[in-house]
């Protein structure tokens, strides 16, 4: 076919759908190309009756299209209406693998061979890209999928998952519940997927619920008509080969991202790292005219945004530029900026101003500010205290602040110029603010979430460099030299390096050459030293801090050792680049020497307690490592009344967030099971409607859009999340009071042996979860006033709660008292 | 940075316990009236009000210890409170009584309390020493977890046994039968051994005997050790017998888990259901002190 | 050493899967802790629970006290391992392996079938180790404690309470639970017989014990309360009683012997509604006015309070006499002789032995001053009483003796009338009119001069030849003290006289007041705990001599009425 449209759009996600149903609207030559048979494959791909959200919902929504937050099939549903209805002119199955050719003259290469011409072509196939097929003779046959709808279609089938990533190990578990389920895994372990999923198979697997077959290949597929089983998979293990009759094929080998395609297609990107994103202009435009790309592939994930953008591409192309969806949002977030006239000028000013968002493209910056809050604050206003929670980034657009490192010496300031930033502390390392910083003359500020900057921090590395410095540089003056002056210290940072640490890595052992001081950017360390042939634990130290100061003084030998006790990133300077700074101000070098006195009496204090670093090394086992808040349980006090389980679940609809016997105990000293608070909380890690949130005060907690996906539950290393259903009905106090409680797990649990633990169903998380079921986990009773009902509820006073400032205090008394 | 409900904010409520009790003495030994002290005096009435305000506050710690949202203080605080001024309450009433007693309803209330605060001494003494105990005898094992182990080593004689003599087989299984952890008041607060065993007698039929602490059985063991002659029987008695002693030693932790429990949980069996008792014999004390009046 | 791992893995299916590691270490750790070689996670492992290890022969396998391993069916703690050598560790058997080459040794570690299987088959036995488990519970006990005290101790009584009737008293004499149990203390032993008749006092329920309750037996016992007039009265409400005698308490005294029952008001008496002249009273010794008597005193005999102390007083009795002469250690003329007196030869004890007999002419002064008048019938006397009556019992003797021709130096000579002789009118007129005369000499004579005018004043008018003679009328105070009660009796004792309270011998008129001041009983009387001032005294508190209850007749009944209406009134 020969006929040119005007616009091609390729891929029918959400922002394709929109880009093409603008155009139908205005009538305008469009082709929809979808390579499978259905339009937006990836929301088809969503667990059956899903909820999408419709974020953000600030953001109005500009389509031809409908959409609202909804079930899957409500909004494919509406979709397709809306296809007939605006006559969309789509062409399922048709694959683009290139496009060449310039503006009013692309050529789109199909699959079949076939090509499409267009005047402009829109991109919007998203990041999904194009599952790997099996690649096995017979991959043909119908009993092989490549996505899994409904887990819960398939009954007593035997079904062969074929991967070892998150996708095939969901749908093994899933599947496992009514089915026998083989997991095909090229090599012998688990090594591409989360961490909460590889614990999930291994206990699906050692529950004989699945079986793996490790390190195999599968050879070939057959029809056995007649067989016991429809088909038969040869497998080759590495106990030889298998014979494995079978009734489906799920491949979950993952997908070949798009970039290579996008790149084919002369689209260029800003850096080698795999998260960023192609440049493009404010018309969504690539660097190759004519050829656009919006949604995800384009850094816009959400569903709203893309079909936002489909629609003013179209317009853009129709040459009637369009002010974005967002601008209103933008200028009412700048009327409050003193000389704000129009969004676009202030958005310029911003750019001018912070170097480090000069680089930052356009719509990514006009992304970033969205999430942002502008604030102008008077002189002297708080803009955050030391020790708040709050984890965001600030840069200052006009006026300048002060930090003030030190609460009993307000006058020592360090002022900050417009365009530089600050909180970049608690932006890498997840910890308390380590300072206060005040407003000074008309002070404008950009307060930003911490994942939006670290999305930017991911695709834009000068912004990445520049930061890492500036840290260095803040970390020096706050740690011990706040004296020295930035300029002095800005060659230093250059030379310093940054190292990653795996958990128990040793940084350096004792008696290396000293030759570097380490600042722990985030994580956390552990200082050990050999007495009497035995490695003991004598100080621990959190992330913002530093160790190794002697090093500095040059020309000593290591103390005692370092390891990592989480994965931790320092940033080590080396004692020649610090040695010229020394020179050049001796002040420093006396405060040195003082801050490494101080140090080393310390330890000395805590050595004389030779359990107490063996509490700490326990502990530390215990993951107080990362953590910022944690409860622990005097045992030489606790009566085992289990108050702070009941108080826990009658404060948090009925189910308690810990299990007190659990856990082990050391010297008295008891880890009940329950939430860490981890400065990075691994529950976080991916949290797909980002429901586990950081309150300011430190609280990890899960916020009512969960939607009990259940990776929190398997992300935790500490098992401390569960998946509750509705709470159970309790009766009232009074009640209880005069009559008791039938239900024995909630109040007046009968002791004893041969009797389990009222909460561990943790089987029920995984798989598709109920609807019902909702992640709960310990939110330290955030807006209860009077603190954590568990230490509350505690009669004996055995429950505490020990945050990583009072760790080494605490330590030594519990040592003092064995 | 923590510190025990005794210890609780410098012993504050201890401080308000002994001001109340001076306060009491004093007044009582400056108050003279008229006829001999008694409940009836202005003193006396003050002394009963502050008695049965206290009693009425100390039982409400009961209420406060579930209610659970409620932000009134710490839980750890009120019971610091309640020990101290619990004690308080043995100065102030028996001042009330005015050393008077008798075979009488209102001697029955003061009996009642006394026993009330009796058993909450003896509850305060446990909940300070036993939980010390409790966990050095746990060693960081949860009961169930020795349980597990008692099983697991059970599994594992039984399977030595299966290469012995028959006798053995059924000596094991019925020890594992016959094994016992509490199961009566006096066992579980005594931590006594009731189990029993099936020892094969000399008719070739067995007999039921007492096997506390394993004794029985171990016995029998050294027994068969003694007499065997096989070499290779020997070694396997003299691994069972170092399997039964861990099992004896597991069973003894476990029992001393259990009684430990029930030490720290008897008390409250007196402490609450006579603290009702007295409620009733309060109400009933003060309206029949006016009723007749 | 390096060394191959092989995990097998049996599914539902039974097919076994192998997996293979190669590890280089010189320990394999076998435990519950993620940072050992095998991990196994399983409740019974320890966190470190044994380790293997090369050695020339092969592999050295060591269990971790207290853990064991089963090497071969053979219980032990360490083991050189050979190939095909079966070690069974907790829920996992291990394998050693034939090592492939270039490697140091080879293990294969699976689920132990025979563990799990033996597990399945024996399940735990479920012990009773807690309390609740062997059937101790709260809830009932507190239930039944609450219930059966309040319904014996109250509910049960209560039905009886105010019915006076046979159930009530058959519930109190029974041994089921009554209102019986309410009762503080014993009664006192004067209200024993209202033990069980709780409804005698306790009339109405919620309600204090009132005085009628206490009037229904002791209106007519009781003396007053307290006078009409004092003002104490108008303080009495409907309770007074109980305020004072306090029942069902121990030790039961129902009199109050507390001086505060008098010093509350008295010690300052006007702010409680007394007059002027009431002194403040705090005590016997540290507060205490002069002794106030009561004085009869002539003419119009009124009884007159007067302090004693202030200054001499003087007592108006309208009779002459003086103790002093009485009392004369040296005697004192009498008809019969010298006599000397006691003060008990005139003031005889009464019988209650508290006070004395009123004194009596006759009886007391009679013996010495005999009332003749002529010395040749010296028997003969006149009457103590009206001169009307002396003045007749004289006409009347004279006239008889000069009828009967007696003549003396006053009778004329006109010759001696013989015995029997009768006499003419004439004659007898003259006779008569000279015993007239004669009875106005005498009489004049005891009158003025001798008998009466000893004791009593006189005095004379009428003419010379009929005189009249009037005798100022002698009244004695009987009582001097009669708000103080004083027990002479008691006072008898050692070596104390009447002159240790009563200055008498000195007394030389009779106007004399010889009641003893307050310093007298000071000298062994103290206040009310009698250690006042650094010596010992007699403990005195008011009611030693003073009775809250008056003495006089009952005045009482219309008082407490009047009160109790008041009283009324207030509620």
């Amino acid at each position: 076919m020969t006929t040119k449209v005007a616009i091609a759009v390729v891929g029918s996600g959400p922002g394709g759908l929109s880009a093409a149903a603008r155009a139908a609207e205005v009538g305008v030559s469009h082709v929809l190309l979808e390579q499978t048979a259905a339009h937006a494959n990836t929301i088809q791909k969503y667990q059956k009756g899903k909820h999408v959200m419709a974020e953000p919902n600030i953001l109005p929504l500009r389509s031809p299209m409908r959409f609202e937050a909804g079930t899957r099939e409500k909004i494919l549903g509406e979709w397709s209406v809306g296809l007939d209805e605006h006559k969309v002119n789509i062409r399922y199955g048709s694959e683009v693998v290139g496009i060449s050719g310039a503006k009013g003259d692309f050529h789109l290469k199909l699959q079949d061979g076939s090509e499409v011409l267009a005047e402009n072509v829109i991109l919007g196939i998203g990041l999904q890209g194009n599952p790997r097929r099996l690649g096995v003779p017979g991959d043909g046959l119908p009993c092989v999928q490549y996505t899994l709808d409904d887990p819960d279609e398939y009954k007593g089938e035997t079904i062969v998952v074929v991967g070892a990533g998150d996708a095939a190990i969901e749908n093994a578990v899933a599947l496992s519940k009514q089915n026998t389920v083989y997991l095909v895994n090229r090599s012998g372990e688990f090594s591409r997927c989360k961490d909460g999923n590889l614990a999930l198979i291994l206990k699906t697997i050692e529950a004989g619920k699945v079986i793996c077959l490790y390190s195999t290949q599968c050879a070939s597929l057959t029809e056995t008509p007649g067989g016991e089983k429809p088909y038969l998979l040869a497998l080759n293990t590495s106990t030889g080969d298998l014979q494995l009759p079978c009734d489906r094929i799920i491949a979950r080998l993952g997908a070949t991202p798009p970039r290579k395609f996008v790149e084919s297609c002369g689209i260029k990107f800003p850096s080698s790292d795999p998260t960023s994103l192609p440049v493009l202009s404010t018309s969504y435009e690539s660097n190759v005219p004519g050829l656009y790309v919006i949604g995800a592939l384009g850094g816009y994930p959400l569903i709203k945004q893309a079909m936002n953008q489909g629609y003013e591409v179209v317009e853009f192309i129709r040459g009637n530029p369009v002010a974005p969806a967002d601008e209103p949002l933008l200028a009412a977030k700048f009327a409050g900026i003193p000389g704000h006239r129009s969004v676009s000028e202030t958005l310029q000013a911003m750019q001018q101003r912070i170097p480090l968002f000069t680089e930052v493209n356009p719509l990514m910056f006009r992304e970033l500010l969205l999430g942002s809050t502008i604030h102008v604050l008077n002189p002297g206003e708080v803009v955050f205290k030391r020790n708040d929670y709050t984890n965001s980034f600030y840069t200052i657009f006009n006026g300048g602040v002060e930090i003030q490192i030190d609460d009993n010496n307000p006058a020592k300031r360090i002022p900050l110029m417009p365009g530089q930033f600050f909180g970049e502390m608690g932006l890498l390392s997840g910890r308390r603010r380590t300072a206060t910083v005040l407003a000074g003359k008309d002070c404008v500020l950009i307060e930003t979430p911490r994942r939006d900057v670290l999305k930017l921090l991911s695709s834009v590395d000068a912004a990445r460099a520049v930061i890492d410095q500036t840290f260095i540089v803040r970390a020096i003056q706050s740690g011990f030299a706040p004296q020295a002056k930035t300029a002095d210290l800005l060659p230093i940072a250059a030379k310093s390096k940054l190292n990653r640490y795996k958990a128990g890595q040793v940084l350096f052992s004792e008696g290396d050459e000293a030759d570097a001081l380490h600042l722990v950017r985030s994580g956390s360390l552990a200082v050990l030293r050999s007495i009497g042939g035995r490695e003991i634990v004598t100080s621990y130290v959190a992330a913002g801090n530093y160790v190794g100061e002697m090093g500095l003084m040059g020309n000593t030998r290591r103390s005692a050792t370092v390891r990592a006790t989480v994965a931790t990133e320092t940033i080590s300077l080396d004692a020649d680049t610090f040695a010229e700074l020394l020179q050049k101000n001796p002040a420093l070098r006396s405060e040195l020497e003082e801050t490494v006195r101080q140090r080393i009496a310390s330890n000395t204090r805590l050595q004389g307690q030779d359990n107490a670093g063996a509490l700490i090394s326990f502990l530390l086992k215990q993951g107080l490592g990362e953590a910022t808040d944690v409860l622990l349980i005097d045992e030489t006090l606790c009566v085992g009344c289990d108050n702070c389980e009941r108080a826990c679940a009658a404060t948090h609809g009925g189910t308690s967030r810990l299990d007190r016997a659990a856990g082990p105990t050391f010297a008295n000293v008891h880890v009940p099971t329950s939430c860490r608070h981890c400065e990075d909380p691994h529950c976080m890690k991916d949290c797909p409607p980002d429901a586990i949130r950081r309150s300011p005060n430190g609280e990890v907690f899960v916020g009512d859009n969960c939607i009990g996906c259940g990776n929190c539950e398997r992300n935790c290393p500490y098992g401390v999340i569960q998946l509750a259903g509705p709470p159970p009905e309790q009766p009232s106090l009074a009640s209880w009071l005069m009559f008791g409680s039938k239900k024995e797990n909630v109040f007046g649990e009968v002791q004893g042996l041969g009797r389990k633990h009222h909460h561990h169903h943790h089987d029920d998380g995984h798989g598709a979860p109920k609807a019902v079921k909702k992640a709960v986990k310990c939110d330290m009773c955030k807006g209860q006033d009077g603190g954590p009902a568990c230490v509350r509820a505690c009669p004996t006073g055995a429950a505490l709660r020990v945050s990583p400032e009072e760790f080494v205090a605490f330590v030594q008394q519990e040592a003092s008292r064995f | 940075m923590h510190e025990s409900m005794l210890s609780y904010a410098q012993r504050r409520y201890l401080k308000v316990a002994i001001g109340l009790c001076a306060l009491s003495i004093v007044a009582y030994v400056w108050h003279d009236p008229l006829s001999p002290p008694n409940g009836g005096t202005w003193l006396g009435y003050t002394l009963g009000g502050i008695g049965a305000a206290l009693i009425l506050w100390l039982t409400a710690l009961g209420v406060r210890k579930r209610s659970y949202s409620s932000s009134l203080g710490t839980l750890r605080g009120w019971t610091s409170a309640h020990i101290y001024l619990g004690l308080a309450l043995i100065v102030v009433a028996t001042l009330h009584t005015g050393f008077q007693f008798g075979w009488n309803l209102h001697t029955l209330c003061y009996v009642l309390m006394m026993i009330v605060i009796g058993s909450g001494i003896f509850g305060m003494v446990v909940y300070l020493r036993y939980p010390q105990l409790m966990s050095s005898n746990r060693a960081g094992a949860k009961p169930d977890v020795l349980l597990e182990e008692i099983n697991d080593l059970d599994q594992r004689s039984l399977r030595v046994a299966n290469e012995m003599p028959r006798r053995f087989g059924d000596v094991l299984r019925s020890n594992r039968e016959g094994t016992r952890i509490g199961g009566s008041t006096r066992a579980i607060l005594g931590g006594l051994d009731l189990s029993t065993i099936n020892l094969p007698s000399a008719g070739g039929s067995s007999q039921q005997v007492a096997n506390p602490e394993q004794a029985a059985l171990l016995d029998w063991l050294a027994d068969e050790l003694a007499r065997s002659t096989d070499g290779e029987l020997t070694k396997r008695i003299g691994d069972l017998l170092s399997v039964i002693a861990t099992r004896r030693n597991q069973l003894r932790r476990l029992r001393r888990d259990a009684q430990i429990r029930g030490w720290l949980e008897i008390w409250l069996y007196v402490h609450v259901p006579v603290t009702l008792a007295l409620i009733g014999t309060l109400i009933a004390h003060v309206v029949s002190v006016f009723l007749y009046w | 050493m390096r060394i191959l791992i092989r995990t097998l893995e049996t599914g539902t299916t039974g097919v076994a899967v192998a997996r293979d590691r190669v590890v280089e270490a010189d320990v394999i750790g076998f435990g519950r802790a993620t940072d050992q070689q095998i991990h196994c996670n399983d409740q019974r492992i320890g966190l470190q629970h044994a380790k293997f290890t090369r050695s020339d022969s092969g592999l050295l396998l060591s269990c971790i006290p207290p853990a064991q391993a089963e090497v071969n069916g053979r219980l032990c703690r360490d083991a050189s391992l050979r190939v095909g050598d079966e070690v069974s560790l907790g829920p996992m058997l291990i394998k050693v392996l034939e090592a492939p080459v270039d490697f140091d040794a080879a293990i294969s570690v699976e689920h132990d079938a025979r563990e799990s299987k033996a597990a399945d088959d024996a399940p735990l036995p479920a012990f009773a180790t807690s309390l609740e488990q062997v059937g101790w519970r709260k809830r009932p006990w507190a239930w039944a404690g609450i219930t059966i005290t309040l319904l014996l101790g109250l509910i049960l009584p209560w039905f009886f309470v105010g019915r006076g009737d046979a159930s009530a008293a058959w519930l109190r004499a029974s041994v089921l639970p009554s209102d019986m149990q309410w009762t503080s203390g014993a009664l006192h032993s004067a209200h024993g017989n209202l033990e069980v008749e709780c409804e005698a006092c306790h009339a109405q329920p919620f309600r204090r014990v009132r005085n009628e309750q206490c009037l229904d037996c002791h209106a007519s016992t009781l003396h007053q309360h307290v006078p009409a007039d004092h003002p104490a009265a108008a303080d009495m409400t409907a309770d007074r009683c109980t305020s004072c005698h306090v029942e069902h308490d121990e030790p039961s005294n129902l009199v109050q012997l507390d001086t505060r029952i008098c010093t509350d008001c008295h010690t300052e008496p006007q702010n409680h509604g007394a007059g002027e002249k009431a002194l403040p009273v705090t005590d016997f010794i540290a507060q205490h006015p002069d002794f106030q008597v009561s004085l009869l005193t002539a003419p119009d005999w009124k009884v007159t309070r007067a302090r004693l102390g202030e200054s001499t007083l003087v007592e108006k009795s309208n009779l002459e006499f003086t103790h002093a002469a009485h009392l004369d250690p040296k005697g004192i003329k009498a008809p019969q002789g010298e006599v000397v007196m006691q003060c008990a030869d005139c003031h005889t004890p009464s019988e209650s032995g508290t006070s004395f007999k009123p004194i009596n002419m006759e009886q007391h002064c009679g013996s010495c001053h005999t009332l003749g008048f002529d010395p040749a019938e010296p028997q003969r006397k006149v009457p103590h009483g009206e001169p009307k009556l002396v003045m007749q019992t004289l006409v009347d003797h004279y006239s008889r003796r000069f009828l009967s021709g007696y003549s003396d130096s006053l009778a004329p000579a006109n010759g001696v009338t013989p015995p029997g002789a009768s006499l003419s009118a004439a004659a007898r007129a003259r006779v008569l009119g000279n015993a007239q005369q004669r009875a106005n000499q005498v009489a004049a004579d005891i009158f003025e001069r001798r008998v009466c005018a000893d004791c009593h004043t006189v005095t004379r008018e009428g003419t010379s030849a009929e005189p009249i003679w009037n005798v100022a009328p002698v009244k004695l105070t009987q009582t001097f003290m009669p708000k103080a009660h004083f027990d002479h009796a008691a006072h008898a004792t050692g070596e104390a006289t009447c002159e240790t309270c009563h200055a008498a011998t000195d007394s030389k008129v009779a106007s004399d007041v010889l009641m003893p001041q307050i310093k007298v009983c000071r000298d062994c009387h103290g206040g009310e705990t009698g250690t006042e001032g650094g010596q010992v005294r007699i403990a005195s508190p008011c009611a030693s001599c003073h009775v809250y209850h008056d003495e006089q007749e009952p005045k009482w009944v219309p008082v407490m009425k009047k009160v109790i209406q008041q009283a009324a009134v207030r509620e």
